[in-house]
């Protein structure tokens, strides 16, 4: 199945503004970050420690809801899902 | 009551204009601007879409919770020099305590809630996400 990960900031200048991986069938959030990761290994720290620092400030948004980073292992993707990766915010 | 992530100039006056009513009291205006950090400017970039999503709910929350007649948010996106407008709130209420908690709730759960960022652009060209 094929998701589509969108980058905003830091990040998109990392991974692009939009970018498709294509993942095995019950990939869940976290099988995707790894594989972000392991594409941008810039952002290979940040992605690995999400579920350990509880986000560090990351946001992940899941067809634009936001997830629990304790929930990105039970999360799984489906053909066609819309993953957002925020760094921290900073505006105002 | 305006709700907006915008490439565009703002315009305090007309945002003030638009809100005044006989029974508003007290209006407040926020207007947070590029400060010269040794800087030129900024870039702002903003993920519009979800962005406008949470302006809306923080300004419903503060409807809500402080004794409001309107809120207005405003903030801008892309290259901005220093000095410029970047983010522009108007609060009014019958008085004036509303006005101004309603205001500074606002601004505070802009900066933490909203998916917003700020790259500074320095003097010598170099950039740095903040």
């Amino acid at each position: 199945m094929r998701v589509v990960v969108r980058s905003f900031a830091r990040f998109r200048e990392v991974v692009g503004e939009e970018a498709a991986f294509d993942l095995p069938e019950g990939s869940t959030l976290a099988d995707l970050l790894e594989e972000v990761a392991s594409a941008h290994p810039g952002l290979e720290k940040v992605l690995s420690e999400l579920e350990r620092a509880g986000g560090g400030g990351v946001t992940v948004l899941l067809n634009r809801r936001g997830v629990d980073p304790s929930d990105l292992r039970r999360t799984v993707l489906e053909e066609g899902d819309e993953v957002a990766i925020l760094p921290p915010f900073s505006g105002g | 009551m305006v709700i907006e992530i915008t490439d565009r100039e703002l315009s305090l006056e007309d945002l003030v204009a638009g809100a005044k009513r006989p029974d508003t009291g007290a209006v407040v205006a926020f207007l947070g601007t590029v400060r010269d950090d040794g800087i030129s400017g900024v870039e702002v970039e903003a993920y519009r879409e979800v962005a406008e999503e949470e302006l809306a709910r923080i300004r419903d929350e503060a409807m809500a919770t402080f004794d409001l007649k309107s809120l207005d948010v405003v903030h801008r996106v892309g290259r901005l020099g220093v000095g410029e407008d970047i983010v522009l709130i108007v609060a009014t209420a019958p008085h004036r305590q509303a006005a101004f908690r309603g205001c500074e709730f606002v601004l505070e759960e802009i900066k933490r809630r909203a998916p917003i960022w700020k790259k500074e652009i320095r003097i010598d060209g170099g950039e740095r996400w903040v």
